[in-house]
């Protein structure tokens, strides 16, 4: 609507409300950090500026208090990608910072594990029966046999440096459940994983089961729906119907696993018929011969008997994708531990985006112009160098021979029960779980019970009893992302950002900050040196000041780009302008010398994923908009939202199962069971039967949701992909019966 | 100081959801929720999901803020009215805790809210409209599908929307006249 003058004047006051120091704003004023809002009378309303953590995205977010309480939680104005939307799990963070099942003292087990019987403790208490253990582990094995595990935060800092000092190489984070293979397969390609999509701008995309209305990332669903109202054209492979299927100008529903299939005959169409761009592929790209040579035989003939795509379907698309180049894009992905020929998939997908010369431009794809780009880069406290590590990683990452295109930086966080269960290469003895739930993150979960058990020890950082807490030794509450001040948080896009994580409120419990947690148990362990910091303040002063900014200041609109920083494409003006890319050609890898020698097939050629046996389904699985992986389901309003997740079967082999909508059903496979109700849908395919992720859970400290709907770690082997190390977690299959 | 936004005979609210933008991720439903401190196991405002032979796209579900609305009409002690400006809403002070209204409603909008001893439902958050701010719905909207508009004014092209025939009430047929109008593609 058009607004009146006064109150076009009142909006734009409240959006930069944040921003406007002390300018009073009816009964809501800018707060600084909290101690300053304690103050304030009672009724006041205040507004800190922050980031969400409700997934990883990590928008910018304004949080309002009262009386010490966040009462509301919007998205920040001032960022252009989100326009001030957050969603419904951002909107939900005051339901988790008050949710009566949070941990809020330090726990110690007294029962077996997983029973979730825990007595209370001082954290002086908890520390000591950590560090005291550590040591003597230590002492017997080396501080190799500490495995750490994390979800990436903004906190990690604290936990790497702790595991760093201790001296370990085994450093894991989630990715290998998740984007590994996209982000391995563009390191070979590009050189980087930091490769981004400018979804707004983009004419013509091709998503490759990339289900963005879901899978939810605001930014990006924003920047779709903006473009595709301005008339660009969104295609859309998923084998199920999703909202982003609606949400898409063309949906279309390939054979599971056969992606490949339809990227290459993409590439086929796009040479044989040249709508690739010449210029560009001459200059910026190497093997283009190679990859020619290889895509001959995928004709969308070929590609049609693979897909059950029409032949017709795959070259109209391959050909509007070549009209509307450069604006066109084929989309990386995101959650890529799919099967085992999706590195391939990935890498044909980058040679796509390649053909299309959309890198650098408007509507492409493009390098993330991170602060080092404008000569600077965030500082760090001071601390002494981390000592020498000789002991080689327990999952091979890195290591030659075994993954060596693996970053070190990410491991392989499935590597946990071979290590401990078999000795090989050497056994973890501990583990430390921050915010990352290996029971219910990774698959073979029985598996993954028996290696939890026979650790020496086992701690949670969490703010639940999640489900791996449940089997720890001691549990350590983390304070929510609303109680806690982080460190800077790089937020780099087409130019450099960084934003602040502030406290808003006070602490609940005796939960503590991670920043305040690891220097504490770092002190009982004797590695305080490494920690020399007062707080976080300190901390984050460190990290501004090559940037000759202070917190306050950055805190003002809660993000901040160097000044003079403009959003960036290096190929806008002069499309021969020169891109440093960081392969070893110094160009796009068409053509990876590196997975040659290696004895991998370097260009992407057609695998086909191996087939149901007679019986059984498929079992695919991906996420709900209203979710985060497995974090939020016992969120209150969000549990409310959905509680369960439900098998989504044909009503064809439904029927024949004789199971009804609304039926409960029992899922099986390699000697596992799991109980849900059934979804009986024409918006799956056949032969296949799909769950949302992250239920089954078996936490008693988790009481709405423990208990409920499918899970598929304990159904799922664990299968890696030898190339990218990434699990494999849709080649699972599955008897279903009426229970 | 804000000022607060003229309502009044003025100006003639109306909610208008254009599905083509909307991805039914619900972040408008636990914003309202939120904002409106709606107690546990309700919703003034939900996401119908799309089914097969049913709607082919989200919707965006709440009270329709009727002009001819029959909650307004059963209510016996007129605790619900519609203002001048067009937002339904409900006199606390003034209901019996009856629930004919519940009844009443065609789009089944209201839930009872225990605790208060009244129905309660969508107010198009007008709380926040005295602040000068918009719905949170609207302003959460991932999808920017949600825009509040205002028939009063000649200018506002969401409005506009409305006139041409592109935002459209759902069930005109009940003739309760709503104020919510749906954008719905080809």
């Amino acid at each position: 609507m058009t607004v009146t003058p006064s109150r076009r004047t009142v909006l734009q006051v409240a959006a930069t409300g944040a921003a406007v120091a002390a300018l009073p704003i009816g009964a809501r004023e800018l707060a600084g950090p909290p101690a300053a809002s304690a103050a304030q009378p009672a009724g006041t309303e205040s507004v800190v500026t922050s980031v969400c953590e409700m997934c990883t995205v990590r928008c910018p977010i304004l949080v309002r208090v009262r009386d010490g309480k966040v009462v509301r939680i919007e998205g920040n104005p001032k960022e252009k990608s989100t326009q001030g939307a957050i969603c419904a799990r951002g909107n939900a963070g005051i339901s988790l910072l008050e949710d009566p099942d949070r941990v809020r003292t330090p726990l110690i087990r007294v029962g077996k594990r997983g029973e979730g019987t825990f007595r209370k403790a001082s954290w002086e208490e908890a520390y000591r029966y950590i560090a005291d253990r550590l040591k003597l582990i230590r002492a017997s094995y080396g501080p190799e046999s500490l495995g750490v595990g994390r979800r990436p935060s903004a906190g990690d800092t604290f936990l790497l440096t702790f595991a760093k000092a201790f001296g370990t190489p085994n450093i894991f984070n989630h990715e290998s459940s998740c984007p590994l293979a996209r982000n391995v397969a563009m390191h070979v390609t590009f050189g980087t994983a930091a490769l981004a999509v400018d979804y707004s701008k983009l004419d013509y995309l091709v998503s490759f089961g990339r289900n963005h209305m879901e899978t939810l990332a605001v930014p990006q669903a924003q920047g779709i729906v903006s473009a595709v109202a301005r008339g660009a054209r969104f295609v859309y492979l998923d084998p199920r119907r999703t909202p982003t299927s609606t949400a898409a100008t063309t949906w279309l529903q390939p054979r599971p696993g056969t992606d490949l299939a339809f990227a290459l005959a993409m590439l086929q169409v796009m040479i044989s018929e040249r709508l690739y761009d010449q210029d560009f592929v001459k200059r910026y790209t190497h093997g283009f011969d190679q990859l020619a040579a290889a895509v001959v035989e995928y004709t969308p003939e070929w590609a049609s008997s693979k897909t059950g795509i029409p032949a017709a379907t795959i070259r109209d698309v391959a050909r509007d994708f070549g009209g509307a180049r450069p604006r066109a894009v084929a989309d990386p992905g995101w959650f890529t531990a799919t099967y085992l020929n999706d590195f391939q998939l990935r890498r044909a997908i980058l040679a796509l985006n390649a053909l299309a010369g959309n890198l650098e431009v408007p509507g492409g794809v493009f390098l993330v112009k991170s602060l080092l780009k404008y000569g600077t880069e965030l500082g760090t406290w001071k601390k002494p160098a981390f000592p020498a590590v000789t002991a080689e990683r327990v999952d091979g990452a890195g290591v030659p021979g075994r993954f060596p295109l693996v970053p070190v930086t990410d491991g392989m966080c499935q590597a946990l029960p071979e290590s401990v269960l078999t000795g090989k290469p050497y056994p973890l003895k501990a583990y430390i779980a921050h915010r990352f739930d290996p029971l219910a993150a990774v698959p073979d979960q029985p598996r993954m019970i028996e290696a939890l058990k026979k650790l020496d020890l086992l701690v949670s950082v969490d703010v639940y009893m999640s489900d791996t807490g449940a089997y720890a030794d001691v549990i350590l509450p983390e304070c929510t992302y609303l109680e806690r001040t982080d460190p800077v948080i790089e937020a780099s896009g087409l130019a450099p950002k960084i934003r602040l994580r502030q406290q808003a409120v006070s602490p609940q419990g005796d939960a503590r900050p991670s920043w305040r947690i690891y220097k504490e148990l770092a002190e009982a362990v004797g590695l305080g040196a490494y920690f020399a910091y007062r707080d976080i303040d300190e901390v984050v002063a460190a990290q501004l000041a090559p940037l000759k900014l202070t917190a306050a200041e950055l805190a003002r609109s809660g993000q901040w780009t160097p000044p003079g920083a403009k959003p960036t494409y290096l190929r806008k003006s002069d499309p021969g302008a020169p891109v440093k890319l960081k392969t070893a050609s110094g160009k796009i890898e068409l053509f990876s010398a590196e997975l040659a020698k290696l004895g991998f097939e370097p260009v992407p050629r057609y695998t086909a994923p191996p087939e149901p046996p007679r019986g059984t389904f498929r079992m695919i699985q991906g996420k709900c908009a209203v979710h985060t992986n497995s974090a939020t389901q016992n969120v209150p309003v969000l549990h409310e939202l959905r509680p369960e997740n439900e098998l989504w079967i044909h009503p064809g082999p439904a029927g024949r199962l004789g199971i009804q909508d609304g039926d409960g059903v029992a899922v099986r496979a390699g000697g596992a069971e799991q109980r849900g109700l059934a979804k009986v849908t024409e918006d799956i395919l056949e032969g296949t039967v799909f769950t949302y992720h992250g239920w089954g859970r078996i936490s008693p400290g988790l009481t709405r949701v423990r208990g409920k709907g499918i899970g598929l770690n304990a159904l799922m082997p664990i299968t890696t992909c030898p190339i990218s190390g990434s699990l494999v977690m849709r080649e699972t299959f599955v008897e279903v019966v009426k229970s | 100081m804000s000022t607060p936004i003229k309502i009044g005979a003025r100006h003639q609210y109306a909610l208008v959801v254009d599905t083509t933008r909307c991805i039914g991720c619900e972040a408008c439903s636990v914003a309202c929720r939120v904002e409106n401190t709606v107690p546990d196991g309700h919703w003034r405002s939900r996401i119908v999901p799309p089914t097969t032979g049913g709607a082919k796209v989200p919707m965006k579900w709440s009270c329709m803020h009727c002009a001819d609305a029959p909650c307004v009409r059963v209510c016996p002690t007129k605790a619900t009215y519609r203002r001048p400006d067009g937002i339904v809403v409900i006199d606390d002070d003034k209901c019996v805790g009856c629930k004919y209204c519940i009844v009443a409603c065609p789009y089944g909008a209201r839930y009872f809210d225990e605790k208060r001893g009244v129905p309660d439902k969508c107010d198009l958050c007008v709380d926040r409209l005295e602040a000068g701010l918009e719905p949170a719905c609207v302003q959460t909207c991932v999808g920017r599908a949600l825009a509040l508009a205002d028939l009063a004014d000649p200018q506002d092209k969401d409005a506009a929307r409305i006139r041409s025939g592109e935002a459209r009430p759902l069930h005109p047929e009940l003739g309760t006249k709503p104020s919510v109008y749906y954008v719905v593609g080809k």
